[in-house]
């Protein structure tokens, strides 16, 4: 079939078709002109289709495709096809386990402060970071924290008349809205792909920061001021170049390189405590300054 | 034994403009547990202990506590996880064997109550506690709390995104808040996307009937996975009303609805926008049903092609009976979401437009179902609560509200 019938078949764009190709998601076509495209580019289609909706990013799909004969795609279609139960898909992913560590630690940042400190963990059952940290590297990473800036209230509609109830505002409408209504005050940040719409939610950003283990607390508190601090969803903690976001005010934000300096940190401490204290001088509503 | 039907408000669209109808996929849950064997459980039971807890409420979810540990077996395994401003492991999770149990009761017993609201930190320490179990289990965290999460991550939707996170990989999340002091925006969408359920608890003494319902709701689960796949005909668009998880495309959505349990139902409902067309020509609707059936570990999938449109004249349109049921259910989803929106309004300050959305939403209500005494009876609540907005909803009371709206959309009761 040529390329065409094949989008017509599957229900994938002849642009996206091209672009897989591209990416070595699917073998070249057969050449010829038109050039000629086998039931295999369909079934591989129709699988890269139902990964994707398990939110498989490319790449990992492009690794688990890679060297399967016809059989096995097959077997692996009729596996995706119907519907696979959570445990099952559970095994594409990352792991709960891993995922955890990930939002729990940012990975290798809170093992490395853990084995710097070594205090003694009550070892929750699970796997090392490894896996968190090789998909980290991967750019795979989940969104997050940054994008808790400071944002002020939902404005009063009293201005607009109410919806009528056929047209209700769905939660996700309803953010664009007060957003247009009060630009300046809001620090955009954009949207990590992948991440659930903002349903209106007002997040407080000096606090939407890390959770901890509990008993790495106290030596982070000497460490840093964690609490306060939203850890950039970078990539490869482990490199020197993994970089913090500090989110300090709307439009202003700090750079900090993730360092395990303990001096480095106790400066980069101190600095944040200067600069909450400043920005703790300035009453919490400040939309005449704006 | 899972029966299902799908029906439409009418049977013929008008040939010559476009017109709505509500399409709904009933579906029932047997009462009957599955034979056999249930799903081993998996269940962290995350406590928060912050100062506020102290007292009854402490004492109440301790008490609770200790009797889902006594209910489980030794194929099951418990975590329980407290945090205040800290988080601790009371005890580690472990299969229920009698000699684990006592030892968690009495771990139990000695929970005191503490300082600040370490929220993530507890629930997520509770998933990990429980995120090696995903494997055939039902592997599941319940959060109960009353307060604000105060210390560590805060954000809603970024909890919502994580809970949605660990539900595809296998572990959900069920919480309950306690009181007027917790946020329900945070704990509902935690729920909703985690894949379990949100409890809305107003005082201590209810603590131990929700955890026992959630704990029985977990321990008859049926059917996992359900999905229920809609296709349309090219000239029909739809959206869903209830609060469902929807993915798929334009022309086949698909609605998961997850776990199921004896004597559950839910009955997701579609306006179905119709572009005009032929008379005489007919819309195929194609509902296909899939789940992992517990008791046999196999996976079914049902199929139904019954329901269709057929493009008519509008005096054979108008002619038509519209089915009332369908069309007051419709009605009642369009209610759920003029609270979540009047809410909206009250959190803002605007108690006028909180106002004037419940008392519309009551109008159209009683034009659509006139003669129904269960639409008549929400009819007056609305009005009610109309009322009752014009001076700002109290805490306790917007609780209420968003549990109920939450709970119609989900079909839950």
């Amino acid at each position: 079939m040529n390329i065409n019938e094949l989008a017509t078949a599957s229900g994938v764009t002849t642009r996206t078709i091209r672009y897989y190709v591209e990416q070595e998601l699917l073998p070249n076509p057969e050449y010829g002109y038109p050039a000629q495209y086998t039931t295999e580019h369909l079934q591989r289609l129709a699988l890269i289709r139902r990964l994707k909706e398990e939110y498989l990013p490319l790449d990992e799909i492009k690794t688990m495709l890679q060297g399967l004969n016809a059989d096995e795609l097959a077997a692996l279609l009729t596996e995706h096809t119907a519907n696979p139960p959570p445990a099952k898909a559970a095994t594409l992913l990352t792991s709960a386990g891993d995922y955890i560590n990930q939002v729990l630690g940012r990975g290798a940042v809170r093992e490395q402060m853990k084995q710097n400190y070594a205090p003694p963990t009550p070892a929750p059952a699970t796997p090392p970071a490894t896996a968190a940290r090789k998909e980290q590297a991967a750019g795979a990473v989940p969104p997050t924290l940054d994008r808790a800036a400071p944002m002020p209230p939902a404005p009063p509609a009293a201005t607009a008349p109410p919806p009528t109830p056929a047209a209700m505002p769905t939660p996700a409408l309803s953010a664009p809205a007060s957003e247009a209504a009060i630009p300046a005050r809001r620090a955009r940040v954009d949207t990590p792909p992948g991440s659930i719409a903002d349903e209106g939610a007002q997040p407080d950003a000096s606090r939407a920061a890390t959770a901890a283990f509990a008993t790495v607390r106290a030596q982070e508190a000497a460490a840093a001021p964690q609490a306060e601090i939203a850890p950039a969803p970078t990539a490869g903690a482990n490199d020197a170049e993994t970089w913090r976001r500090i989110v300090l005010w709307p439009g202003i934000e700090l750079h900090i390189a993730v360092h395990e300096d303990r001096r480095f940190n106790r400066i980069v401490a101190r600095l944040l405590e200067a600069a909450h204290r400043i920005l703790a001088e300035e009453p919490e509503k400040a939309e005449d300054t704006l | 034994m899972i029966t299902w039907k799908a029906e439409i408000d009418r049977r013929y669209v008008p040939t010559d403009r476009a017109s709505e109808c509500y399409l709904r996929v009933s579906i029932k849950v047997g009462k009957e547990t599955p034979r056999g064997r249930r799903l081993p459980l998996t269940l962290a039971l995350v406590l928060d202990r912050s100062g506020s807890m102290s007292g009854s409420k402490l004492d109440k979810a301790r008490e609770a506590a200790a009797y889902c540990v006594r209910q489980l077996g030794a194929d099951d395994q418990v975590a329980v996880v407290t945090y205040d401003d800290e988080v601790d492991i009371v005890g580690p999770v472990h299969a229920m064997t009698d000699r684990a149990k006592r030892r968690l009761l009495d771990d139990i017993r000695h929970i005191r109550s503490g300082g600040n609201t370490n929220l993530a930190g507890g629930w997520l320490t509770g998933a990990q506690e429980v995120a090696a179990q995903t494997d055939g289990r039902l592997a599941r965290v319940i959060l109960l709390t009353d307060g604000l999460a105060n210390v560590g991550m805060t954000d809603p939707t970024e909890l919502a995104h994580h809970a949605a996170e660990l539900r595809a990989r296998g572990v959900s999340t069920t919480t309950m808040g306690i009181g007027a002091d917790f946020n329900e925006d945070l704990l509902e969408r935690m729920a909703r996307h985690g894949g379990g359920h949100f409890y809305f608890i107003e005082n201590a003494a209810q603590i131990a009937d929700m955890l026992h319902r959630e704990l029985g709701e977990t321990l008859t689960t049926v059917a996992r996975g359900v999905t229920l796949e809609v296709t349309l005909p090219p000239g029909v668009e739809a959206n869903l009303l209830n609060d469902f998880e929807l993915g798929g495309d334009r022309h086949c959505l698909r609605v998961r609805l997850d776990d199921l349990v004896a004597g559950e139902s839910r009955a997701p409902v579609f306006r179905l926008i119709v572009q005009p067309g032929r008379d005489d020509t007919t819309l195929p609707l194609t509902a296909r049903l899939r789940y992992q059936d517990v008791a046999s570990g196999e996976t079914r999938e049902l199929r139904d092609d019954d329901s269709a449109l057929t493009y008519a004249t509008r005096a054979r349109c108008e002619a038509e009976r519209p089915n009332a049921a369908v069309q007051e259910e419709a009605e009642l989803l369009n209610v759920a979401r003029a609270r979540e929106s009047a809410l909206r309004y009250d959190a803002a300050g605007d108690y006028a437009g909180s106002a004037a959305v419940l008392n519309q939403a009551a109008q159209r209500l009683q034009t659509v179902a006139p003669a129904s005494p269960a639409a008549q009876a929400e009819v007056a609540k609305l009005q009610a609560e109309g009322q009752e907005a014009t001076g700002g909803f109290a805490a306790l009371r917007r609780k209420a509200l968003h549990y109920s709206k939450a709970n119609s959309l989900q079909n839950r009761e």
